[in-house]
């Protein structure tokens, strides 16, 4: 301590250099306080990307658990668009906060706690949820047989794999496209820009546009053919996961704004696939309410 | 009017290719369209339009991969007659399919590309050991220098982003661990690696029987999996099946789940590749495949896409070699360049014949007798 004393006491600024450093800082932000315990939510509340225009997430990740939590018959859910990515949990979105903890992982459920669940948490919290209803769903996920559950991991396949890679390539500009990447997405993976083979460094990704377009097309007839006129996809009598994905992709497709649109057409020439996206997206919509943005 | 030309990474492990994409497309020409076409063992993905093998050339049409080549093989008449419709529909393996058998096979091709193309690729290029005692020198086997140093690499690099998104990727094969030098005490492998190394075989083999229970139980005691013949669905399967149950696998975690609780998996993969190709004789013609390893040093520089340039985060997972940085580089050269050319030295050179240098000299003894 005596060291420092006479050290300082030995360097003395300038005075010229000792008034610019005063200016420092040039402006100081208020303290931000903690918001109190009473502010927080009674109510579930739903952390997405930001909506295109209202209550829905652009993001398809996002748009695909709203749609799971609304189909699944869970209504006035809270929806937040002004939180980052960085904010949920694991740096992702969506994140669902709950005002009674789940209990998992050895945490004691309690009121008035609360706690953030991950996306892959949100079944979970809807089956709690359910319960408390009476209402459960079964071992088939709420699909026809066996069979059914079966093929809808194929259909999932095509959406998250083809359909996805169509729009992240697409629509470059769209929310899901900026969280996603093409070499994590297309199989077999993208070749690099500057060849395997030659001595450049690897760099970029060799979209293969033509074949993508090709499989989109097959893809959406795929979809439209499998729905045909009934309620939901693969003749459910009930909404399952399925139907919330693909209606996540459809209204993404559907409603993000492209220059050239050749999704959208795809998608616009089946008649079936344009008024099935039109009535699920209203049972959606009405699931959730606006929270007020902090 | 002359055959197409299937071009294919070569064959290895028994089977008419060593790319479950190149296998594919061999299985399903032959099964269509037998003695129209030939196949060249191919190197060199670069030339192909979509930067990966296999792409079929016919005449001027170049196209690439997998489902352009269905696409086309479909549309394509054979022979002469153009208005030979029953020909025209001969080439499509799947024109028997009702049109909800060929939503579904759209679907569940998809499916067997992402789930079982992941399980296949952790075989090939995640798990160390089979990486670095099977598939890299295989693939270094076929290719010529210098490419074989640096190529498998970049192969197995362009399957680690969709690999890590599956997790799995990083997966310790039980033999992965390096033999001690001579002299030197073996280190003991930390517990909770062990555990770590246990954990992850167990969820890959978790995962992959999730999948493969899904064929099992749709394929049953059926011969194929739509009517009485195969259609690409018995195709997509059967090629990355026997890619998992063929080659040699040291470490053979998902060969031996295959062949023990799937045998019917493994019978029908075995089926569909003895129809197209009953025995060695019945390969397609061979053709030649003219190809050059300095040629292909140099980058073709495709920029097929406006989407594949506007993502930059393509970009930064490749090493962060940008474009700011090639542009720099180009920059750089052009400036080097042009300083010369402003800056070059004035001295210029001259053909002097033996005439001239007479002259020459008699003037320079004159100046030099003058300056005297």
């Amino acid at each position: 301590m005596s060291t420092t004393t006479t050290t300082s006491s030995f360097l003395i600024l300038p005075a010229p250099l000792r008034a610019f450093l005063a200016t420092f800082p040039l402006h100081t932000y208020p303290p931000i306080s903690a918001r109190p315990a009473h502010a927080r939510p009674t109510q579930p509340t739903i952390w997405i990307h930001p909506p295109l225009s209202d209550l829905l997430s652009a993001d398809v990740e996002c748009l695909k658990w709203q749609a799971y939590i609304a189909l699944r018959g869970v209504t006035g859910v809270r929806v937040r668009g002004d939180v980052k990515a960085e904010g949920g949990v694991g740096g992702r979105l969506p994140s669902l906060w709950v005002p009674v903890p789940l209990g998992l992982e050895g945490k004691e459920g309690g009121e008035g706690e609360g706690e953030l669940l991950p996306a892959h948490l949100i079944p979970a919290w809807v089956d709690r949820e359910k319960r408390m209803e009476g209402k459960e769903g079964g071992e088939l996920e709420g699909y026809r047989d066996a069979e059914a559950r079966d093929e809808s991991r194929a259909w999932v396949a095509l959406l998250e794999g083809t359909v996805h890679s169509a729009l992240i390539t697409f629509h470059p500009t769209s929310t899901t496209a900026r969280i996603s990447s093409i070499a994590a997405t297309l199989t077999p993976p993208p070749a690099p820009l500057t060849g395997l083979a030659s001595l450049f460094p690897p760099y970029g990704a060799h979209v293969p546009v033509a074949e993508l377009e090709l499989k989109y097309a097959e893809a959406v007839g795929a979809l439209s053919e499998r729905l045909g006129g009934d309620k939901w996809f693969l003749g459910s009598e009930s909404p399952t996961p399925l139907d919330a994905l693909a209606f996540a992709y459809l209204h993404t497709i559907l409603h993000t704004p492209a220059p050239a649109g050749q999704l959208r057409t795809q998608v616009t020439r089946r008649v079936n696939l344009v008024a099935w996206e039109r009535r699920v997206s209203g049972a959606v919509r009405a699931a959730f309410v606006k929270a007020d943005e902090v | 009017m002359s055959n197409p030309v299937l071009h294919v990474w070569p064959g290895r492990w028994g089977l008419i290719s060593l790319d479950s994409h190149c296998l594919a497309a061999a299985l399903y020409l032959q099964l269509t369209i037998p003695g129209h076409f030939s196949v060249a063992e191919c190197t060199n993905p670069d030339v192909s339009p979509s930067g990966k093998l296999p792409f079929l050339t016919d005449g001027m049409h170049s196209v690439s991969p997998l489902a352009s080549i269905i696409k086309f093989v479909s549309r394509r008449r054979l022979g002469e007659s153009a208005s030979d419709s029953g020909t025209y529909l001969v080439n499509n393996l799947d024109v028997e399919l009702t049109a909800h058998e060929r939503a579904q096979k759209a679907a569940w091709c998809a499916h067997i590309e992402s789930q079982i193309g992941d399980l296949l690729g952790h075989a090939m290029y995640s798990m160390d050991v089979n990486w670095r005692e099977l598939v890299h020198p295989t693939l270094a086997s076929v290719l010529s220098i210098p490419q074989r140093y640096y190529v498998p690499g970049r192969i197995r690099e362009t399957y680690k982003p969709r690999l890590e998104a599956s997790e799995l990727w990083d997966v310790p094969g039980e033999e992965a661990e390096e033999k001690p030098k001579f002299g030197e005490k073996k280190k003991e492998e930390p517990k909770e690696h062990q555990f770590k190394r246990v954990f992850q075989r167990e969820r890959v083999l978790d995962k992959a029987r999730d999948c493969l229970d899904i064929y099992a139980r749709l394929l049953g005691q059926k011969r194929f999996f739509f009517h009485d013949r195969p259609t690409t669905l018995d195709v997509v399967l059967a090629s990355h099946i026997l890619l998992l149950v063929n080659p040699p696998y040291p470490d053979p975690l998902l060969k031996s789940l295959v062949t023990d609780s799937y045998p019917e998996l493994a019978s029908h993969a075995r089926s569909v590749y003895s129809i197209a190709f009953p025995s060695s004789e019945s390969y397609p013609a061979l053709a030649s495949h003219e190809q050059s390893s300095l040629r292909a040093l140099i980058p073709s520089f495709k920029f097929p896409t406006r989407s594949s340039i506007a993502r930059p985060e393509v970009a930064v997972e490749h090493g962060g070699v940008d474009i700011l940085t090639w542009g720099w580089i180009a920059l750089a050269a052009v400036g080097t360049v042009g300083f010369w050319f402003l800056n070059r030295p004035s001295r210029s050179l001259l053909y002097v014949g033996p005439e001239a240098e007479e002259e020459e000299s008699e003037v320079l003894l004159d100046a030099d007798e003058d300056d005297g």
